[in-house]
């Protein structure tokens, strides 16, 4: 569908007059902080997209300077960057195929080597960043602030970056999205350090695998909550509202009841899960990327590849054969067939169940999965 | 000076990294000390292990890896064909130079400059990652 230049935002306007060698394809204004423009650049020939941002007149414009110092395949390159006026910026980047990663995990579902394939990439990515002389904390990872080109993972939106103290190693603690916050990003001492960006890529992990978290912050409330909160709306303004709301978000995070792993498939691996709680824990969990890292590539090998594709739960090419766990009459069973094979058998060794875990546990047991 | 000593063997790298010099120096990340890749690996298999072996290099601001020096005959110090593999990978992707150390070198390092025996780890193969990063150490 042609877009309507005319229609656009004043700035957007400015920005392809500025730039008639880009060729807008689609607008997007779904940011906090400013519009994305994709399109095509006719002289680099090569699909981009330029953000448009707003800071204060006497804010530095320190986005596309961070993100142009980083040469990292999992870190978001820039092609060019301009100030539109004194509280208006945009910069050209690559567009990103499959959009952000927040409805890509909508759209998709991943399989085991998929999901742990993007972890390792985006811990890679950190690893860019915190290296010295770099020495940079994201603060605002989460599934909106990356981007899936691809199979590959970028880290995009540098606009909550900062530098680490060279003496302490911390940063000052972000506002940005509180479900993803880190319990340390709380309170009156809140601070902000490596540990912090890797336990934000431990909630990312643990939605990679398939956990749940609700954008909605409403439904983090307990039953409780939610009356009080009632209670709240009756009585007072919309801050108060909000503050509560928060103060039962930190409360959640603080306990460490962010991430319900009863939310992951069943067939996530043991020590996958272990992986991750350790990254999302208040204390002793990982300082560094190399040692999460390490302990993913560790149990990489003979990790299965299920996948939920949606209908039923599919297991590839274990010991030469592929595995179906699908519901039919009212009951989970199995069917199987050699990986190379076309079609799926009944396998008639395997009962049927009331439900998938049932399912899973004996197929577990049959062909001999950790 | 910060080196990642690293012992190849089978399937698996043990490492002992060292910050400072031959005569004083700690051991630093003693809990990253072992990677492995899966015997028959897969391209996702050996990405994932260059990934974390240069967020080691990055994370730790390593200037060296110290290598065990493998040799293509029959001698004391040869390795399989797995041992082979990993040391290619390594030397084709590390992003600090690498030092291959011959068995004998590490014998006369040690005679030259006592180890520190309280940071050396107790597994005879941490051990020898030790040795090999207490080698390049100046």
């Amino acid at each position: 569908m042609k877009i309507e230049q005319s229609q656009l935002p004043p700035e957007a306007q400015s920005v392809l007059k500025q730039y008639p060698e880009f060729q807008i394809g689609k607008f997007n204004d779904s940011g906090a902080n400013g519009y994305v423009l994709i399109g095509m650049h006719n002289v680099l020939r090569k699909k981009v997209a330029i953000k448009i941002y707003f800071h204060g007149s006497s804010d530095m414009i320190q986005e596309p300077a961070l993100i142009a110092k980083i040469n990292h395949p999992n870190v978001l390159k820039v092609y060019d960057a301009r100030r539109l006026d004194s509280n208006c910026s945009f910069f050209v980047m690559p567009a990103a195929e499959n959009g952000d990663l927040l409805s890509f995990l909508e759209r998709y579902n991943l399989s085991i080597s998929i999901a742990h394939s993007m972890l390792c990439q985006l811990l890679s990515g950190i690893a860019a960043l915190h290296k010295d002389p770099n020495n940079l904390v994201h603060r605002d990872l989460k599934p909106a602030n990356l981007l899936v080109h691809d199979d590959s993972l970028l880290i995009a939106d540098f606009g909550s970056v900062r530098k680490v103290a060279p003496d302490t190693g911390v940063a000052p603690a972000s506002k940005h999205s509180i479900l993803y916050r880190p319990p340390e990003a709380f309170g009156d001492e809140a601070y902000y350090d490596s540990s912090s960006d890797l336990y934000q890529a431990g909630l990312i992990g643990y939605l990679l695998f398939g956990g749940k978290i609700s954008e909605n912050l409403l439904d983090h409330l307990n039953r409780k909550e939610q009356s009080k909160l009632k209670t709240i709306e009756a009585t007072s303004d919309q801050f108060a509202v909000a503050m509560y709301i928060d103060s039962c978000l930190e409360n959640k995070i603080q306990r460490g009841r962010i991430a319900d792993f009863s939310t992951l498939p069943c067939f996530v691996p043991k020590n996958i899960k272990k992986i991750l709680r350790k990254a999302i824990l208040n204390e002793n969990r990982y300082t560094t990327t190399c040692e999460f890292l390490a302990d993913l590539n560790n149990v990489r090998a003979n990790l299965p590849e299920w996948i939920d594709n949606g209908e039923s739960l599919e297991l590839r090419n274990w010991k030469g054969k592929d595995y179906l766990l699908c519901f039919e009459g009212s009951q989970f069973f199995a069917k199987k067939r050699r990986s190379d094979g076309k079609n799926y058998q009944k396998d008639n060794s395997i009962g049927k169940s009331a439900t998938i875990e049932q399912a899973y546990a004996l197929l577990k047991e049959k062909i001999g999965l950790k | 000076m910060v080196v990642g000593g690293i012992l190849l063997k089978g399937n698996g790298a043990r490492i002992v990294t060292l910050s400072g010099t031959r005569t004083a120096h700690t051991r630093i990340l003693p809990a990253f000390h072992k990677l492995d890749l899966p015997a028959k690996p897969t391209q996702e298999d050996v990405v994932a292990f260059v990934q974390t072996l240069k967020a080691y290099c990055a994370d730790n601001a390593i200037d060296i890896l110290c290598l065990n020096q493998r040799t293509m005959g029959k001698g004391t110090h040869a390795g399989g064909s797995a041992s082979f593999r990993n040391e290619g990978i390594i030397l084709a992707t590390s992003p600090v130079p690498v030092q291959l150390i011959h068995p004998g070198t590490t014998a006369a390092a040690i005679k030259k400059d006592d180890v520190d025996k309280a940071i050396r780890p107790d597994t005879a193969e941490l051990g020898k990652a030790y040795d090999l990063a207490f080698t390049g150490l100046p």
